[in-house]
């Protein structure tokens, strides 16, 4: 194992779990139970073919990011107002204790009372969402540093300077930390809100089918289709928390 | 405009730091703040930059627009170069990145122009926050322990570098080594302890 270079060794994993999967599926020898890996990418591909696969992807997709996004400007927001007016905290810990620990389902179901099911997974990224920013942003506020604060108000250091070189470089890792956990969360609870709810033309409607249908294949080349766009997704945001990163570094 | 301090008081959770202190710091003079630790050589400064409210008393002659100050501690944001510490409070004008590259080069820092100050020792740490002060366009200059942790060569430089830079200026020199108010020519304040 000391021989093979450390950037192999994630991919080796993956492929020895692919590996057990393939074998395990053959040994069932019903797809209908558990599709092969062989069996989920040739559905996948034969999806990326169709229009319909990237219009319901694209639909996920934009109301999944549009939840995470309004949830992240308004838990970052919300943050920087408790940060300096402890009652706004005070205020918002029961609502945000509450959000944190009301089970998914029990948010859709009282979603899917109060606005169409089409802008229901916005609704559920941003419910579930906004929590963790909330606490990540507020965690890196209490992270910067009084006596730097102290310096850029005796220097009238402008409002643009001191968010540059004192409070963003001081609040961002863990802004940085919950912004990478919450969008596989938004992706998780979205799409769960779109099995539920069934909106036409979403990636949940068509997981739907596939379990009422048993099109395990389907499922599988479903499920794997959301993991590689989230991933990309958080993938994208981490270049760009690092890009931010090293601006700020830049001064 | 001198700057005058009257019948300051300050106490911290019932030990009075400052009883009815009064003094005039003449405008444009260096003035050496001696006295033992605990004195309230620091307090009176963060008094007069507006960090802390007295108990009692009134400061005046604090002039407009911000105060050049050096703190006990270095407070320089950790992930910038000694240029974007000095930057970061400096309005941006012809010739600043000259000047800057100009000083930081005098007082020694010319080899780690591109490192974060994370990467600095406490005395260049010290060196950068002093440049950070004098290069500050302020009429009043609080210096709490300038030179403080700097070896003697490096120390004779940065007694050099301020000398010009002060003329002219208010400055209130907190220190514990008596050469300080000697290298200003520097009128002396003794603080008793209360």
């Amino acid at each position: 194992m000391k021989s093979i270079p450390p950037k192999l060794r994630p991919f080796l994993a993956a492929l020895f779990w692919l590996a057990v999967w393939q074998v395990v599926s053959l040994a069932v020898g019903q797809p209908i139970l558990l599709a092969s890996p062989v069996e989920t990418l040739a559905r996948l591909w034969a999806l990326l073919g169709t229009a319909d696969f990237w219009r319901s992807l694209l639909f996920t997709l934009g109301h999944i990011l549009a939840g995470f996004a309004l949830a992240a400007l308004s838990g970052i927001a919300l943050a920087m107002l408790a940060g300096r007016f402890p009652v706004v905290s005070e205020l918002l810990s029961p609502l945000l204790a509450a959000m944190r620990s009301v089970p998914v389902a029990s948010f859709v179901i009282a979603a899917l009372i109060w606005i169409p099911s089409k802008r229901l997974s916005v609704l559920i990224a941003f419910v579930i969402v906004l929590p963790v920013l909330y606490a990540g942003t507020l965690d890196g506020i209490r992270q910067i540093d009084p006596k730097l604060r102290e310096m850029a108000r005796v220097f009238r250091m402008s409002r643009w300077n001191r968010l540059r070189t004192v409070d963003l470089p001081a609040a961002l890792p863990s802004v940085a930390s919950a912004l990478s956990v919450s969008i596989g969360l938004a992706w998780k609870s979205g799409v769960a809100a779109e099995v539920i709810g069934i909106p036409g033309g979403s990636v949940g409607e068509k997981l739907y089918k596939a379990k009422v249908y048993l099109a395990t294949p389907d499922l599988f080349a479903w499920t794997l289709a959301i993991v590689l766009v989230s991933a990309g997704c958080a993938k994208l945001l981490k270049l760009g928390l690092r890009w931010l990163s090293r601006t700020l570094e830049r001064g | 405009m001198d700057l005058i301090l009257k019948d300051l008081t300050k106490s911290y959770g019932g030990h009075r730091v400052l009883d009815r202190f009064s003094h005039a710091f003449p405008q444009g003079c260096v003035t050496a703040i001696e006295g033992r630790s605990g004195c309230g050589k620091t307090t009176l400064l963060r008094l007069i930059a507006g960090l802390e409210l007295p108990d009692g008393g009134s400061i005046t002659g604090v002039p407009e627009g911000g105060i050049a100050m050096m703190f006990q501690e270095d407070r320089l944001p950790p992930q910038l170069t000694a240029a974007g510490c000095l930057k970061a409070v400096l309005k941006r004008s012809e010739g600043l990145d000259a000047k800057i590259d100009a000083a930081l080069r005098i007082l020694g820092l010319g080899d780690d122009l591109d490192k974060p100050v994370r990467e600095f020792s406490g005395g260049m740490r010290r060196r950068v926050a002093l440049a950070r002060a004098l290069l500050y366009p302020s009429n009043l200059v609080l210096l709490d322990e300038p030179f403080k942790g700097l070896d003697a060569a490096t120390r004779k430089a940065a007694v050099e570098f301020a000398r010009p830079l002060l003329a002219g200026r208010t400055t209130l020199l907190v220190t514990h080594d008596p050469e300080d108010a000697d290298a200003f020519d520097a009128q002396r304040l003794a603080m008793a302890q209360n």
